[in-house]
Order: C-alpha cells, then sequence, then structure tokens
C-alpha cells in the first residue's frame, strides 16, 4: 500500500512576547445479467472480468488503509492522507462512489452524515475516470474537541455499473 | 385454440428474454477500506503551573541601571512550556520584538536578543525547544549596544512571537 502523506500542516499555537512590564468485498465476482443464451453472442450468459482494483504502485489491493495518522482537537474536520487507486474491468459505463459508515472518535459516536469519502475531491466519479489513478480521501466533519483513537465500521468503494 | 396457445407461449418466451437481457447489473463493492490514526489535545504554550498562556510579558523591573554601559539587560526569568508537540526536540520559529527603548533610549532592533535556558539567540528564525517541560526564557538587550546604563520604563513597539506549526 502506497499512501501518499496529505499536507497537516495547517495550524499554528503562537505567543506573543513583549518587554513591558507587565471488509473484504466480493470483488465484483460476477459482473452483468444473467441474460438467456443467444446464438453468436459471445457475451451472452458469461461471467464477465471481475473489477480488479490497484494502487499507485500498480499492485492489486482487495482493501486499503486510510491513516489519519495523529491530528489534534482543535480541528473540525479529520482528513485522512490520501491514496491512489484505479480500477480496471470497468467496460460498461456507471460511477464509483464511497460508502461510507459511521465512525468514532475515542468515546464519541459520528452519524455516517458527517463522514466524506472523496474521489478526485468528488462524491462519485464516473468509471471511465477511475480506469486511471484517482485519489481517495476521508474526511469525518463536526469532530471539535473530541479525542482518541479513529475508527469507522466498513467503508466500501462502490461501482455502480 | 391451439395457434393461440402457440402464440402465447412464444410470446412469453420473448418477454423473459427481454426483461431478463435488459435487467440492471447489480453494484459492486470493489474494495474495503480501513482506517487508523488518533486525535490528542493540541499543541499549547502554558506556565510552568500548567495553565494556557497566549502572551508572555517580560520583566525587567527588577534591575536597577547598572555603572557599566556595557553589560547585558536582562528582564527576569519567564518560565513557559510548549506541551503536545508532535515530538521533542521541536522547532518553533522566533520573531523577536522590536521597536524597543530603555526610557528615552532606543534599542537598535539587532541587538534584541532571546534567551532559552542561558542560550542566547540573535536572528529570528528556527528556535528548538528541548522537550515539554518548563523552559526559561529571557530577553536581553545585548551589551554591544551600551544600554547597561540606561534607565527608565522599558517598552517594545512592536510584539515577538514563538509560533509552532502544526
Amino acid at each position: 500500500m502506497t499512501a501518499k502523506k496529505s499536507a497537516h500542516t495547517c495550524c499554528y499555537v503562537t505567543l506573543l512576547f513583549g518587554c513591558a512590564i507587565g471488509a473484504l468485498s466480493t470483488i465484483g465476482a460476477i459482473n452483468g445479467s444473467p441474460a438467456l443464451a443467444k446464438n453468436g453472442d459471445p457475451q451472452a450468459n458469461a461471467i464477465m472480468a471481475p473489477y480488479q482494483v490497484f494502487n499507485e504502485a500498480g499492485q492489486e489491493v482487495i482493501s486499503a488503509l486510510l491513516p489519519f495518522g495523529t491530528q489534534f482537537s482543535d480541528a473540525t474536520t479529520l482528513t485522512s492522507q490520501t491514496i491512489q487507486l484505479r480500477i480496471t474491468g470497468t467496460d460498461t459505463g456507471g460511477t464509483v462512489t464511497g460508502i461510507t459508515r459511521n465512525c468514532s472518535v475515542g468515546n464519541r459516536n459520528i452519524s455516517r452524515r458527517n463522514v466524506r469519502m472523496l474521489l478526485d475531491g468528488l462524491t462519485t466519479i464516473s468509471i471511465s475516470r477511475a480506469k486511471s489513478l484517482f485519489s481517495v480521501v476521508l474526511k469525518i466533519d463536526n469532530v471539535s474537541q473530541y479525542q482518541g483513537a479513529i475508527a469507522c465500521d466498513p467503508i466500501t468503494l462502490r461501482v455502480n455499473p | 385454440m391451439r395457434p393461440f396457445l402457440l402464440f402465447l407461449i412464444f410470446f412469453s418466451i420473448l418477454l423473459a428474454e427481454f426483461f431478463c437481457t435488459t435487467k440492471k447489473a447489480l453494484a459492486d463493492d470493489v474494495l474495503s477500506f480501513y482506517v487508523s490514526g488518533n486525535v490528542l489535545a493540541p499543541p499549547t504554550w502554558q506556565t510552568a503551573a500548567g495553565a494556557d498562556l497566549t502572551a508572555m510579558a517580560f520583566n525587567f523591573s527588577s534591575r536597577l541601571a547598572d555603572a557599566n554601559a556595557t553589560a547585558n539587560v536582562d528582564s527576569s526569568v519567564f518560565l513557559a512550556r510548549l506541551v503536545n508537540a508532535a515530538s521533542y526536540p521541536t522547532t518553533v520559529l522566533l520573531s523577536r520584538p522590536t521597536g524597543c527603548g530603555i526610557g528615552p533610549a532606543v534599542v537598535t532592533d539587532s541587538h534584541v536578543q532571546f534567551v532559552v535556558n542561558g542560550t542566547a539567540t540573535t536572528a529570528n528564525g528556527a528556535l528548538t525547544i528541548p522537550s515539554s517541560g518548563t523552559q526559561n526564557f529571557v530577553l536581553r538587550f545585548a551589551a554591544v549596544g551600551g544600554y547597561g546604563n540606561k534607565a527608565g520604563t522599558v517598552s517594545c513597539g512592536q510584539a515577538g512571537a514563538l509560533t509552532y506549526s502544526y
């Protein structure tokens, strides 16, 4: 897994001074409709090639880590490091979307409404776009003052043919 | 009757093929993600007693003007600490105060030094904070300026800053 570290130097604490006194998915095992056989149609009733996902290094992956590293509770949004992925086996049209779930920071639960997966900065991209490397980042909003370990229910990348 | 039944069967087959071949494929979850990480209390400057600190005021009131002009003019020690930095030693950005003076005497900006744990820093820029523990800070008007025998209210027109970025 190759992770691209995103910029995290976004905050500062300044002290003024003076001198005043003072889960593994099913990798699209069967793609396509169970069509009736038709003479002369090689695609009919066939199991099409499954989707395959590759990381930036060109390795096929079935799961991926989105590391948040160490972040601080004065942030209102937590942003994971960015990873790059590519999907093949996508000859048909359609879209790719991140399916987010509830997360938690420490003992505070965060509704999935506040969890966003951005693909190239968007919530949904076309399958044709996903054939080339695209960025994936997870954002958890409205977490101000929460502290503790970051965890999420299983998040998946979904292809809608 | 028989031709009608044959037609009905044939038509049913056609309908079945139509619906099956146009059935939309189901969505596939092609990758699962897991996450890791921790959220900590943010870095902050604190007093030695642990109170949050937004400004430090250096006090020169305990100092008497020296007969010797070429003596350093040092403030009292200010105790402060930087907590929750990502690691230690860590680097902060120092910006020294400017436009200082002692009574009517003007202190040249380049003569203003920032002393951390006894080590004077003579230029703005990176400054090392060795640990999260309490550090000794002193503001100094360097002896080279000949301020040792000056008396009067100490003030600076522009405050300095210690900035830790994260």
